[in-house]
């Protein structure tokens, strides 16, 4: 359930589950281009959001805030509002031959992750359309990796595995989960406990998804997403990885150092009641008991 | 009213692993995946969808030993129990049924008793409940005794109401059923004291079984016949109410809030222990008691719902009162019978390796009698070790003169 | 409920405090609302390892006045150069006399080693833990290390890449048993104390020096992750025995058998001279009586309250609630003493996570005799000890152990001399 303000858009307008977590969102302002990399959460913005969150929800006041987080949207401007909020979020496909004179050139822009794939449709079809070919696209009747097989056939295919990080694995990767139907004894150890990411899935991710660094991992399978942000499986992780030849003892520690900071950046805008016990707890484990530096070399 | 997610506060872990070092079942059980995986962990899956619920939460005890020693203070117990009530898809057995409707078997043992005791005794009976009921044939059914407490009380009710303080006497399934006598000590050291005692004028079952077993609509009603009891006690005659077993204490006072969800605070706090109850007595009165001089050793057992409450304490300064007695503090550990659990012949293994050290402890040591509060414990005890196990109200009563 | 003395917080710093107290014939309780932080310990306890400007300490003492400057407000600062010295000397008396054997010296720092083979300073390690005398060469040519297949908590990769640069050679070797297997089931079941609990079965130990036979080739010396020896250190012991090699251990992930074994033993230890220890239970609030606590009572004591002549305490920094931070401001919930912290939330962080965090240098304040101060008055028989206190980072400068031992030591000292009132 989607909680929304209907009203003209402004700050933490809409209440979003998804997976084990919720987002309140969100914030709007416009910010140079030199500054694009420097993607920072401001104490205000922190402040608005849960003020104006809490009138969609009383909870937010007391809930456990997990972190915060700020991303840039490439938008097409139509007019000079600062905060870009009139700004539409659609999709904006230019074709620079009708609007500049200059053959060759289009651009997509504008849309979210959400819509990839009718951005890449659009684009392609204007291309083809100048390419003069007639073919009609039918990436919206491909089933996407993981879709291609219904849950039940492929729980039956790992039905062996333990249930909990089962019915996690098979909810993150579909029909793919069932690469885990290898899995040994050892494989079934969890490395992150709070999102149910088993060894043997960590194990997949590295092989199949294309995993070189912890950032990867956790956009594959979810580890250091849940609530202890990494305190529990970052170095579980980093282990593996280094186990699996992904990289070396070195590496693996710059990478441990840079993942944890990643995590930070988002968690200390956010950093006081239980967040901030999470946090101390974290600078014990990898800085006093495991000796982890920013730059161990 | 949605008690699961309002009381629960599983937000407040933040991954330290402690529980899961305290936890009895996860230290001998593989199958259970702990107090972390199964609590604050499992809850975030179950809110997401309830298909993430896992049936091998019915290895939790609800010893509570996981919150004695969380340091966020998070309800582990409640959380796993309000998510056995609320997700698990398993029907309660027959043998459930017989394990936790106490009052209904009580009531109809105890005028065969008897009869009944040496029938469960006999080896090819406790053989015959293992195959159709999963029993287990290693476990000893605590005898029935052939006059309850509350007939035994009826004659005295009388002379009781002569003290000048009264109290209400909970006396539990335990004291009513099987063993009077603890019933009859407390009345004794009470009115030692000064105090007569009262029963209240309608008691059930506290229902900690029927809880664990999934009869919950049965369990609200038998803690609604308790409440107002204790209201009409508390309230009404303005007598506090005591009580002999640390579990039935513990769940009228936190069950019946947590997984019941029934509003208990207007008399929670007169609801207590009797030696707790007599620690305040002593401290404000000081009744004078004439004990015999006569040597004892004990060792006392604390029980996992006694270290949860944090009143062990008061046994043992009762305890104390007795001129020469030998008491030596067991370390706190499960015995691992929790409750019906242990009758369990799927539990039976687990509950006998959780007791393990303790009754390695007990064996060790030089004593006459094992002190507890808990009858449950009892039973195991006397079952596994050599040890008889006593209450302390029974061993303050034989020592008074 | 009477006593001569009641702790709040059973950590480190209130069980030192409390064994003391009772070694001094007093009656103790302490209160504490759930394990310590004692159970993610390293296997060491640090005096001083860093100054706050960032230069390594190799004797503590020395650089005692340094520090001082640079942080007025360190619970050493307030001891004094002097007293620090002789509490450093006092407490390694103390673990001596009550059992705990410890390797190491106020002097002169050693070296411990980390899950992922860093070598670190520190004062006091428990002793079968691997140390080191000097960070540039170890004492050893050739290890081996030994791990349960499927540990993840334990890092042998890591620490043999280290060793490789001060030119030890180790070789790593995995190791399965029948009952590690049946622990498998459970997929949170490979953690320290779980598989402890399994290498410390009799079959398992023959089994394992077996194994380490087997395994050790030409290494006088084999480091074992600390999951073993959960109970007692025999199996170490008969390890050795049999194998006739040096068994170290190397401290892993949390849970930390080195710190659970400490807190029993601290608690089995205050116990036994009579100390009533309380787990589980919250002190909720107090009453005062001109600038002196006459009680406190606690969640699972209700109306029945402590009384005590003295108070200390030591419910630790955020981790333990000693400290509660909330969007604004900084607390101490129990009896809401003056708190030291930056008004401005902003400065509680910086963006990089390793650098020095304002917000884990604050904490209570107090006089220079580490009495609370309360709405600016001091509170006379309350005293503050450990990690709650103002004034240092305990883990950039490797102070926690020290600060909780000395500031506990130099309580009890202070309330047995002052007697009662």
């Amino acid at each position: 359930m989607v909680l929304n303000r209907c009203r003209k858009p402004a700050d933490a307008d809409i209440l979003v589950p998804g997976d084990t977590i919720s987002l309140i969102g969100t914030t709007s302002s416009n910010i140079p281009y030199d500054q694009i990399d420097n993607m920072m959460v401001t104490p205000e913005e922190v402040d608005i959001l849960i003020k104006e969150g809490e009138k969609l929800a009383p909870q937010l006041a007391y809930t456990r805030i997990l972190r915060a987080y700020a991303g840039v949207r490439p938008l097409v401007a139509a007019d000079n509002d600062p905060t870009g909020r009139n700004v539409s979020r659609g999709i904006v496909l230019l074709d620079h031959a009708e609007r500049d004179g200059m053959e060759g050139y289009i651009t997509i822009t504008g849309g979210k992750l959400m819509t990839y794939r009718l951005m890449a449709e659009w684009a392609t079809d204007l291309i083809c359309k100048k390419l003069n070919i007639t073919a009609s696209c039918t990436t919206a009747e491909e089933k996407l990796p993981g879709s291609r097989e219904n849950i039940e056939e492929t729980t039956r295919k790992i039905i062996a595995l333990p249930e909990t990080q089962r019915r996690s694995a098979i909810y993150r990767h579909g029909n793919l989960a069932e690469k885990l139907a290898e899995n040994s004894l050892t494989d079934t150890s969890l490395v992150c406990e709070c999102e149910e990411v088993s060894a043997g899935e960590v194990k997949y991710a590295l092989e199949e998804l294309n995993v070189k660094k912890l950032v990867d991992l956790r956009r594959r399978t979810r580890v250091g997403m849940g609530t202890c942000q990494g305190e529990l499986c970052a170095c579980r992780a980093s282990g593996l990885m280094e186990e699996a030849g992904v990289y070396c003892t070195k590496q693996a520690k710059n990478d441990l150092s840079a993942f944890l900071n990643e995590r930070w950046k988002g968690i200390y805008p956010v950093a006081w009641g239980d967040t901030l016990r999470e946090c101390e707890y974290t600078s014990w484990v990898y800085e006093s008991v495991c000796g982890l530096e920013a730059n161990p070399e | 009213m949605n008690t699961h997610t309002v009381s629960t506060n599983f937000e407040q872990c933040i991954k330290c692993t402690v529980c899961t070092v305290y936890c009895p079942v996860v230290a001998v059980n593989p199958d259970y995946p702990g107090p972390k995986q199964a609590g604050p962990d499992g809850e975030r899956f179950r809110l997401k969808k309830a298909n993430f619920y896992d049936e091998a939460l019915k290895y939790c005890i609800n010893c509570k030993r996981c919150e004695v020693a969380c340091p966020s203070n998070v309800r582990i117990g409640d959380i796993i129990q309000l998510a056995r009530i609320k997700y698990s898809k398993k029907k309660p057995s027959l043998r459930d049924f017989i394990l936790s409707h106490t009052d209904l078997v009580g009531t109809m043992a105890t005028p065969f008793a008897p009869v009944i005791n040496r029938f469960l005794g006999m080896k090819p009976v406790k053989k015959v409940l293992d195959q159709a009921l999963q029993i287990d044939h290693r476990r000893n059914f605590p005898a029935y005794s052939f006059q309850t407490f509350e007939s035994w009380y009826k004659k005295q009710a009388p002379t009781q109401k002569e003290y000048d303080s009264q109290v209400s006497f909970f006396h539990g399934c335990y004291a009513n059923y099987n063993n009077p006598q603890l019933g009859k000590d407390l009345v004794k050291v009470m009115n030692a004291c000064g105090v007569g005692v009262q029963l209240l004028s309608k008691e059930k079952c506290c229902g900690v079984a029927l809880i664990s077993n999934g009869f919950m609509e049965q369990a609200k009603k038998q803690a609604k016949v308790n409440m107002a009891s204790i209201r009409e006690s508390v309230i009404e005659k303005k007598m506090p109410v005591i009580t002999t077993s640390s579990t039935c204490t513990f769940t009228i006072r936190d069950e019946y809030d947590h997984l019941l969800g029934m509003d208990t605070a207007d008399v929670r706090d007169q609801v207590e222990l009797a030696t707790r109850y007599l620690y305040r007595l002593f401290r404000e009165k000081s009744p004078v008691l004439k004990f015999s001089n006569k040597k004892i050793k004990v060792a006392y057992h604390t029980p996992c719902h006694m270290e949860k409450l944090g009143w062990a304490y008061y046994s043992v300064e009762l305890l104390r009162m007795i001129p020469n007695i030998e008491l030596k503090m067991l370390n706190s550990q499960c015995c691992g019978i929790a409750g019906t659990y242990g009758f369990k012949k799927e539990n039976y293994r687990t509950s006998q390796d959780i007791g393990s050290g303790l009754f390695t402890q007990i064996e060790d040591a030089d004593i006459d009698y094992v002190v507890t509060d808990c009858e449950t414990c009892k039973w195991q005890i006397e079952m596994s070790t050599s040890k008889m196990c006593e209450h302390p109200i029974s061993i303050v009563a034989k020592a008074l003169e | 409920m009477k006593f001569d003395t009641v702790i709040i917080g059973g950590g480190l710093a209130g069980l030192i405090g409390g064994i003391r107290l009772s070694q001094e014939g007093q009656r103790c309780v302490i209160v504490s609302s759930g394990q310590s932080a004692l159970h993610f310990l390293s296997g060491s306890f640090d005096l001083l390892n860093t100054l706050p400007d960032g230069t390594a300490v190799t004797e503590p003492f020395s650089a005692l006045r340094k520090l001082i400057q640079m942080e007025p407000d360190h619970p050493y600062a307030k001891l004094g150069t002097t007293r620090c010295e002789e509490l450093a000397r006092q407490a390694e008396l103390f673990f001596k006399q009550i059992g705990i054997p410890l390797k190491g010296t106020s002097q002169k720092n050693h070296y411990r080693v980390t899950p992922m083979g860093a070598l670190k300073r520190t004062w006091l390690t428990v002793a079968d833990f691997i140390t080191s005398e000097d960070s540039k060469k170890l004492p050893w040519k050739e290890i081996t290390i030994l791990n349960p297949i499927g540990f993840l908590d334990f890092y042998p990769q890591f620490i043999a890449a280290e060793f490789k640069k001060l030119g030890t050679h180790c070789t790593i070797h995995s190791f399965n048993l029948p009952d590690l297997d049946i622990l498998r089931r459970n997929p949170t079941g490979m953690r320290a104390t779980h598989i402890a609990r399994i290498l410390d079965k009799q079959e398992n130990v023959k089994e394992l020096a077996r194994i380490i036979k087997e395994q050790s080739g030409r290494s006088d010396t084999v480091i074992l992750p600390a999951s073993i020896g959960l109970s007692s250190s025999d199996m170490l012991r008969y390890l050795e025995e049999e194998t006739g090699k040096s068994i170290c251990l190397v401290p892993t992930l949390p849970p930390s058998i080195a710190g659970i074994r400490m807190q029993q033993y601290l608690c089995n230890y205050f116990k036994q001279l009579g100390g009533v220890y309380m787990m589980g239970d919250n002190v909720t609030g107090a009453d005062m009586e001109e600038n002196r606590i006459r009680r406190v009572y606690s969640c699972n004591h209700g109306n029945i309250p402590f009384e005590a002549d003295n108070y200390i305490l030591a419910t630790g920094s955020y981790f333990s609630r000693g400290l509660v931070a909330g969007r604004e401001k900084i607390d101490e919930p129990v009896f809401n003493l003056d708190v030291s912290y930056l008004k401005d939330r902003n400065e509680w962080y910086t963006g990089n996570i390793f650098e020095p965090q304002a917000y884990q240098q604050f904490g209570v304040t107090t006089t220079l005799g580490f009495e609370a101060i309360r709405k600016g008055r001091t509170v006379e028989n309350l005293y503050v000890a450990g990690v709650i206190l103002e004034g240092f980072n305990p883990v950039k400068e490797g102070t926690g152990g020290g600060v909780s031992i000395l500031t506990a030591l130099h309580i009890a000292d202070k309330i047995v001399k002052e007697g009662g009132r």
